[in-house]
């Protein structure tokens, strides 16, 4: 079943012409898988990257390059300084099990020696993901079924990619292969769905910010994503 | 003139090429190993790519080794070119792009392929909704030259300098909600002047 809920263009650009952070670019190559009509807006996109670099300015260069290059014609591929990781399995260990996950979140896995944390005790867990230094965080976020995260906003964005189960707040709803996106001008509570737990990759700008009044659970939430 | 201007210029002379031309030199490339036709597309491309990498913010001491890596990867790569899915300078676009990502953001491009075991296939495309990609490559290029300046100069900051909505924003002076706006627009823009089918007659 495809999503009902899409990335929205501007990070779907940011990802076709790579200047997308880390966390982002994981995210949004991992609902790419789960998504056609989304690969179908990337191959555009892509397309049109090809249009700006025909169109780009020509940059001068070395009387020498060009002639190295042809010199170098049967060496064949320059490798990749950081190529694919090999999915030996071992993602598995960490991830809750049964639970199929697109690669780029099992190859960011493999890079982590993170373990579950909990934030609050039998309820919501989350595992950190390896971003680049000051980069937005990622993680994968499991919340209990019937659990509902108290009404907050956000400060900058929030990106959710709900991976198994589902939760809706006030206006939708949202499964896997579902992304949300949130800012300031959001704000919102989340109910978790009963019948099974909820596993979301998020991105988190800069933290939530309760709304109302300060629960436990909010303060706990708060102090931890 | 310094010869590497003097190269530039003659370079630049001789090494425009539409994508029917790229997509026929291509082609020899795949399918002979031409070299002559291989030099052709490297005159093209390497000082464009060389353009965008800077314009990304490229270490000028560090973006030539890049290109040549670029450029020996379009050669290695040739029989997998697929002119199906792709326009010649598309293809060579990704490839810029995954290693820029490679080399200078130092990462890996997140894998999103087909053998995935979470993959949703889409739905077999009907044959005659697939169209031509070299004709798609040069619809493309007509429309961003159709563009209002204001958005296309949005489109190309976006891909060719690499900046975030937001650092364009503050550039412009404008609010973030202006430049998304502005994308949209330009995005569908686009998609308008790209979907108009080909007047009768055109050639394929």
């Amino acid at each position: 079943m495809t999503p009902r809920h899409h990335l929205p263009d501007d990070l779907l650009m940011a990802h076709a012409s790579g200047v997308a952070s880390r966390g982002v670019d994981v995210l949004v190559a991992a609902h790419l898988v789960l998504c056609p009509g989304c690969r179908g807006r990337v191959t555009e996109l892509e397309a049109l990257g090809g249009a700006v670099l025909d169109d780009a300015p020509p940059a001068a260069l070395d009387s020498g390059l060009l002639d190295g290059i042809m010199g170098r014609l049967d060496e064949g591929e320059p490798p990749l300084t950081h190529p694919p990781a090999t999915d030996d399995g071992r993602a598995d260990a960490v991830l809750p099990s049964g639970l199929v996950l697109p690669r780029p979140i099992r190859d960011l896995v493999l890079e982590t020696d993170a373990a579950w944390k909990t934030v609050v005790p039998g309820f919501l867990h989350q595992l950190p993901l390896p971003v680049q230094v000051g980069e937005m965080p990622l993680r994968l976020i499991r919340l209990r079924s019937g659990f509902v995260v108290p009404n907050h906003t956000h400060r900058g964005i929030e990106i959710n990619l709900v991976l198994s189960g589902g939760y809706h707040d006030e206006d939708q709803e949202f499964e896997r292969g579902d992304v949300q996106v949130s800012d300031e001008e959001v704000t919102h509570s989340l109910q978790i769905d009963p019948g099974e737990d909820c596993v979301l990759l998020a991105v988190n700008e800069a933290g939530l910010v309760p709304v109302g009044f300060m629960s436990k659970v909010a303060r706990l939430i708060t102090g931890n994503i | 003139m310094t010869s590497s201007f003097a190269l530039a210029l003659s370079g630049i002379v001789r090494s425009m090429l539409v994508p029917e031309q790229q997509a026929a030199l291509m082609a020899r490339v795949a399918e002979q190993g031409d070299r002559a036709a291989f030099s052709d597309l490297l005159h093209h491309f390497a000082p464009r790519v060389k353009g965008f990498l800077l314009g990304k913010g490229a270490d000028p001491s560090q973006v030539d080794e890049v290109v040549q890596e670029v450029m020996l990867t379009v050669w290695s790569r040739a029989a997998r070119y697929d002119a199906a899915r792709a326009g010649v300078s598309t293809w060579v676009f990704t490839i810029a792009r995954n290693r820029w990502i490679d080399r200078i953001r130092k990462e890996r491009r997140p894998t999103v392929e087909a053998n995935d075991s979470a993959w949703v296939p889409s739905a077999p495309e009907a044959p005659d909704e697939a169209l031509s990609t070299q004709r798609d490559q040069q619809k493309v290029a007509q429309a961003m030259a159709a563009l209002p300046e204001a958005q296309r100069s949005i489109i190309r900051r976006a891909y060719f300098m690499g900046h975030s909505q937001r650092v364009i924003a503050e550039d412009l002076g404008v609010p973030i909600g202006t430049v998304k706006s502005r994308v949209r627009l330009a995005l569908g823009h686009l998609r308008t002047l790209i979907d108009e089918p080909d007047p009768i007659g055109a050639s394929s």
